[in-house]
């Protein structure tokens, strides 16, 4: 009987972790399910917008900096609590209010409201860039939206550019 | 663009590899997380590109020589009065007030908190410490939030160094107020009985009259430069 609860056990644990991830994954579950993320996780959490992000009924855009792009800002300062809304106005810069896939980007130039209020222009379509950011991988589905990447590991040539 | 001069130097024989280089450079330029303007814009920035709003507060800020330190790192919390607030006061008290850079530089100390303080950090009754050295009040009633008796008209702007609230009066700091040894005596036993002179506005020429040295305000000028 031990043994088989033991079984048991092992397979509604592995059924428990297989089953998120096949049927309901929410833009937070992908973030929180990659370590490039574990950042934009921190500060998501920091800002109380884990909620909003997960809201399964929402359909958003979302473009997530991994934790290389999040070095070029100072986000230990962002993540004391006196500046939690300069950090949720800054996530929410990256949230768009519907689903925009990269075949709908089909000029420089074109803008969208960001949940911010403020808006993100396309800069370059070919690679896709985001205002000054490039998008290194593009229409990751989620249940509710979609999570495009988006990096700035170049900067850090400009810098070794500068300093050669 | 310093980069971009670089490269020109390195390959001005090289027309034609101009235009690749501008774009590799685009790519070299990324900063990666998007930054909205309130991450990027300082209060000031704020201030002097919404010059129908704040042309008398910019102006004044400049001539108090306190550009730099608004600028500084923060964060501050800062209740800018519209140029109507400023067209509300009487010239000669704007004259008086220019005329003595010491004078302006404290009343606009006293529309400067340290810290973000937003306005659901707020509550009726709360008073916050300035850095000109006395405090205003919060009330909070049916007709909206008020600081001392101007009413807050649009709040929580946020700067990439704190955050703006726009008055719609000017605040005076009244002279009681910049004597620290009253609060320090009188507090501790019935604070807010003692409290109330304090935030009561006096005129130009009470603050003139009534403050003979200025060392509070030093203080706090030294705060605003220290904090830059």
């Amino acid at each position: 009987m031990k043994i088989f609860g033991k079984v048991f056990a092992c397979l509604a644990a592995t059924s428990l972790l297989w089953l998120p991830a096949t049927t309901a994954q929410t833009i937070v579950d992908i973030a929180a399910g990659d370590e490039q993320f574990s950042t934009l996780v921190a500060a998501v959490t920091a800002a109380d917008l884990g909620g909003a992000l997960s809201d399964a009924e929402a359909s958003l855009t979302v473009f997530a900096p991994t934790n290389d792009a999040f070095a070029a800002v100072n986000v230990t300062k962002y993540l004391l609590p006196e500046w939690k809304a300069h950090l949720s106005s800054i996530l929410l810069y990256h949230v768009l209010g519907s689903v925009v896939l990269s075949s709908d980007l089909t000029e420089v130039g074109q803008t969208a409201e960001t949940l911010e209020g403020s808006t993100v222009e396309v800069t370059s379509l070919d690679p896709v860039m985001i205002n000054q950011a490039n998008v290194i991988s593009a229409d990751i589905e989620a249940d509710n939206g979609v999570v495009h990447v988006i990096d700035g590991k170049f900067y850090d040539i400009l810098l070794l550019v500068l300093l050669l | 663009m310093v980069s971009f001069t670089i490269f020109c130097c390195w390959c001005c024989c090289c027309n034609l590899l101009l235009f690749p280089i501008s774009q590799f450079l685009l790519f070299l330029q990324s900063t990666a997380v998007l930054l909205p303007p309130s991450a990027t814009d300082t209060i000031v920035d704020i201030a002097v590109a919404t010059p129908e709003v704040f042309s008398t507060l910019v102006s004044l800020v400049t001539e108090a020589g306190l550009v730099e330190a608004l600028s500084g790192e923060g964060p501050f919390t800062v209740f800018a009065p519209t140029d109507e607030a400023f067209a509300a006061v009487p010239q000669e008290t704007l004259d008086a007030l220019l005329a003595d850079t010491d004078l302006l530089t404290s009343v606009l100390l006293y529309h400067v908190v340290p810290g973000n303080v937003l306005s659901t950090d707020l509550s009726d009754g709360a008073t916050a410490a300035t850095l000109e050295g006395s405090e205003v009040a919060v009330t909070i009633d049916g007709d909206g939030v008020f600081i001392n008796d101007a009413l807050v008209a649009n709040a929580d702007i946020l700067a990439s160094n704190g955050v703006i609230h726009i008055i719609d009066k000017v605040l005076i700091p009244s002279a009681e107020a910049a004597a620290p040894e009253e609060e320090a005596t009188e507090a501790p036993a019935a604070p807010t009985e003692e409290e109330e002179p304090a935030v009561e506005p006096g005129t130009i020429v009470d603050i003139a009259s009534g403050i003979d040295d200025f060392s509070t305000l030093v203080a706090a000028v030294r705060y605003a430069t220290l904090h830059q």
